[in-house]
C-alpha cells in the first residue's frame, strides 16, 4: 500500500500519508504484529510529509511568486529525492521481511513505535 | 523516550548536512537551468506568435516599424537592456491592447498607438511590456493559468492549437494579478527615468483613458484589465517624483509625423520584423 501511494503521492506529499493511514485503519484489530508495524510505517511517512510538504511548498512559490531558483531549492529537493529513495528501499525491505514474520525496527521509528504501540 | 530524541536529533543534523552539502554545488550553472528556461520561453513564444499572426494582421509599414523601433532601441540602451531580448510587432488592429508573449514578444495593436498623443506614451507602453517581460510576468502568469507541464509540453509541440489559441487569448487579455501590475508600473517607471524620458505622459494617457467620453475605451481589454487606471496614474505621478527630468525627443518631428500617418494609413509597403 505504502508503495504504490508512492508513486501516487509524491506530486501531492499528503497522499502518501493518507494512504498509510487507511492501512493503519484498516488494520487497527490485527495482531499486535500487524499494528506495530502499520504504526511504524505511519511514522515514517509522517516525517517524509513535513520534507515533501516543503519542497512542494517550495516549487509551488518559485513558479507563483517572484521567489528565484537557486542552489539551496535544487539541493534541498535532491535530499528530499534521497530521503524518499531511502524510505522506499527500507519499505520495500521491510515487507519482504515481515511477510516472513521477521521484526524489523527502524532507526527513530522503532523506539517512537515502542512508546506509541503497546500490546 | 530520551533515545527517540536523540535519533530525531541524529536524522535531523544528517538531513541538514546533506543539504548543506549539496548547496556548496552551483546546480543552476552545471543543469543549465537559465539557458533551458530561456529556450523553453523562446518555443512557447515562438508558437503564440505563430498563432496570433496568422489570425491577425501584421503591420508591415516601415513608416511605423521603424520609428517604434527607435523608441524600444532608446528604452533599451538606456536601461543596459540587450534589444534583442523584445521582438516588438505592430497588429493592425483598431483595439486599444497591447501584451506582452513569452521570448520577449511584444505585440502592439494600432488602436491603442492612434490613442496617444506623444512618443512619451508610447513609450510608457513599451516600457510597461517591457516590464512584465524583464520582470518574468508572462511565464509565470501562464504557468498559473495553463499549468507547468501545458507548458512544458508546449515546447515540446505537444499541444494542440486550441491550448495555443487560449494561451494567446490570455495573454492578449493581459490578466496579471493587481500586485504585478503594480510591480510593472513602478519598473515602467524606473525604464522612463534612465532613458530620459518622463512618467508624466504615461499617468497622463492614463487619467484621459478614464474620462467620462472615453467609456468605450475604458472596456478595451488594455485598460479594463488593468487595476483601476485612476490610480496607477496616480501612482505612476507619485513614482516620478519632483525630480526635474530632461526629456530630450527621441523621433524628429518627421518620425512622429509619419507615424502617425502609418497608423492610420491603409496601405501597406512590405513587412519589416523589427528585431
Amino acid at each position: 500500500m505504502s508503495l504504490v501511494a508512492a508513486f501516487a503521492g509524491l506530486p501531492l506529499p499528503i497522499l502518501n500519508l493518507l494512504a498509510t493511514f487507511v492501512f493503519y485503519i484498516g488494520n487497527r484489530r490485527g495482531t499486535y504484529f500487524v499494528r506495530w508495524h502499520c504504526m511504524q510505517a505511519l511514522l515514517s511517512q509522517l516525517s517524509l510529509l513535513f520534507i515533501n510538504s516543503t519542497g512542494f511548498w517550495w516549487t509551488i512559490s518559485l513558479i507563483f511568486t517572484d521567489e528565484p531558483l537557486t542552489d539551496s531549492y535544487l539541493a534541498y529537493m535532491l535530499t528530499a529525492v534521497i530521503c524518499n529513495i531511502i524510505e522506499f528501499i527500507a519499505t520495500i525491505q521491510a515487507a519482504i521481511k515481515t511477510r516472513r514474520g521477521e521484526h524489523v525496527e527502524w532507526f527513530l521509528f522503532g523506539p517512537l513505535t515502542h512508546l506509541l504501540c503497546k500490546p | 523516550m530520551r533515545l527517540v530524541f536523540k535519533q530525531f536529533l541524529v536524522l535531523l543534523v544528517g538531513f541538514i548536512l546533506i543539504w548543506a552539502v549539496l548547496s556548496t554545488m552551483e546546480w543552476v550553472k552545471l543543469l543549465r537551468i537559465k539557458e533551458n528556461t530561456q529556450a523553453t520561453e523562446d518555443k512557447i513564444g515562438k508558437l503564440l506568435w505563430e498563432q496570433i499572426s496568422n489570425s491577425e494582421t501584421v503591420l508591415e509599414r516601415r513608416s511605423v516599424t521603424e520609428p517604434m523601433d527607435e523608441l524600444l532601441s532608446r528604452l533599451c540602451s538606456r536601461n543596459g537592456i540587450e534589444k534583442s531580448r523584445f521582438r516588438l510587432h505592430i497588429v493592425d488592429n483598431s483595439e486599444i491592447n497591447a501584451f506582452a508573449m513569452p521570448g520577449g514578444h511584444i505585440v502592439v495593436y494600432t488602436g491603442l498607438l492612434e490613442e496617444t498623443h506623444n512618443e512619451a506614451e508610447i513609450m510608457g507602453i513599451l516600457a510597461h511590456e517591457m516590464s512584465h517581460v524583464l520582470l518574468r510576468h508572462v511565464m509565470k502568469s501562464l504557468g498559473a493559468e495553463v499549468g507547468m507541464t501545458v507548458l512544458a509540453n508546449a515546447a515540446s509541440g505537444g499541444i494542440g492549437g486550441e491550448t495555443l489559441n487560449q494561451m494567446a487569448k490570455f495573454l492578449a487579455q493581459g490578466a496579471y494579478s493587481r500586485s504585478l501590475e503594480e510591480e510593472a508600473d513602478r519598473n515602467t517607471v524606473q525604464l522612463l527615468v534612465s532613458s530620459g524620458i518622463s512618467p508624466l505622459p504615461m499617468a497622463d494617457f492614463l487619467k484621459r483613458m478614464t474620462k467620462e467620453d472615453k467609456k468605450d475605451i475604458l472596456e478595451s481589454e488594455w485598460l479594463s484589465t488593468h487595476p483601476d487606471a485612476q490610480k496607477r496614474a496616480k501612482n505612476i505621478s507619485q513614482w516620478a517624483g519632483a525630480d526635474t527630468i530632461t526629456v530630450a525627443p527621441v523621433l524628429s518631428n518627421r518620425s512622429w509625423q509619419k507615424l502617425r500617418e502609418g497608423i492610420r494609413s491603409d496601405d501597406q509597403i512590405g513587412y519589416q520584423n523589427l528585431n
